[in-house]
């Protein structure tokens, strides 16, 4: 066995799952071989390590936070409903300004061609998939 | 570890019953925040992504076939969302470590091997931390860790074998101190 041929036994070896002459004939080189050694007990190291990793416990809370977030929309679509809202909001009250500071006849050009008020936002929400 | 689920809890939870998704989300929160930390290795970023995990499980179950068996679906549904994660949050953070903190950085490094590992795991590519944690977590085989990703066996035995390898040798200069 030489210091290549080993480590390609080297999964089953940690698991023990090599046969006996197998196993035996590694650990005489591992016995001769410093180097291997070594470089056997890191890796066994490592394995016992991720082995032994303890379960642990998910802090208290978690599921009610989970459920929280099903009953909201996601982030992205709250960014969307607040851009879309403020835009309605600046388009009503520049028509709003516009009314009162513009004359009468320059009003026309003023306002936007496409005017969002509250009441026409429901369908559009409703689309964006907002559940009130 | 490997959760139970109820079949009529998932029946139920499949038909939009939001009690029944809830228990759902109660009997996979243990292995699902488990799988998360051993992504992570950090209690806060674990809680974000199994909310992640338990989210786009909500939205996709819709999609899950009722003749095929549960946990494979929702492993798949898992590790994806976790790889996704986690490239979204390596694009954050790709602003540079202060070297003071930065993880490896001889003399910053903490002497405890458990630590070191725990470091030396959070180092490594996301792919492999999948695989660690598939095998670790669970004892999955190489074929299911490898169904699980949709890689061929091959990949996931050399991701396997780097995992160890690039672990081995953070540990090895402090063996001494360890046996
Ligand atoms: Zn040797």
């Amino acid at each position: 066995m030489t210091c290549d041929e080993w480590r390609l036994f080297l999964q089953d070896y940690l698991d023990g799952a090599l046969s006996e002459p197998a196993k035996a004939a590694i650990d005489r080189h591992l016995a001769e071989c410093e180097g291997c050694f070594a470089d056997a007990r890191a890796h066994r190291k490592v394995q016992s390590w991720l082995a032994e990793q303890p379960e642990i416990e998910p802090p208290a809370g978690l599921a009610d936070r989970v459920m929280a977030r099903l009953s909201r929309p996601a982030p992205g679509w709250r960014r969307e409903l607040a851009r879309i809202a403020a835009a309605a909001a600046l388009l009503v009250g520049l028509g709003a300004a516009a009314a009162i500071a513009t004359p009468r006849e320059r009003i026309e050009s003023v306002r936007p061609p496409v005017t969002l008020e509250a009441p026409s936002l429901g369908p559009l929400l409703e689309a964006a998939g907002w559940r009130p | 570890m490997t959760p139970e689920i109820p079949d009529e809890v998932l029946r139920r939870a499949r038909l939009g019953d939001r009690a029944a998704f809830r228990a759902l989300a109660e009997a996979l929160l243990k292995y699902t925040f488990n799988l998360s930390y051993r992504m992570t290795y950090n209690a806060a970023d674990a809680e974000d992504l199994t909310q992640e995990i338990l989210l786009r499980l909500f939205q996709n179950l819709g999609r899950y076939d009722a003749a095929q068996p549960f946990l494979p679906w929702f492993r798949r549904v898992a590790t994806n969302c976790a790889l996704n994660w986690k490239e979204r949050l390596a694009n954050r953070r790709t602003a540079p470590l202060d070297p003071e903190l930065a993880p490896g950085v001889e003399g910053a490094s903490p002497s405890d091997p458990s630590e070191r590992l725990r470091q030396a795991v959070q180092d490594l590519p996301a792919e492999y931390q999948t695989c660690l944690a598939l095998r670790y977590l669970e004892n999955l085989g190489v074929a299911e860790i490898a169904s699980t990703m949709k890689v061929p066996v091959g990949t996931v035995k050399t991701w396997l074998f780097r995992a160890r390898e690039a672990l081995k040798e953070r540990l090895k200069p402090h063996m001494e101190r360890i046996v």
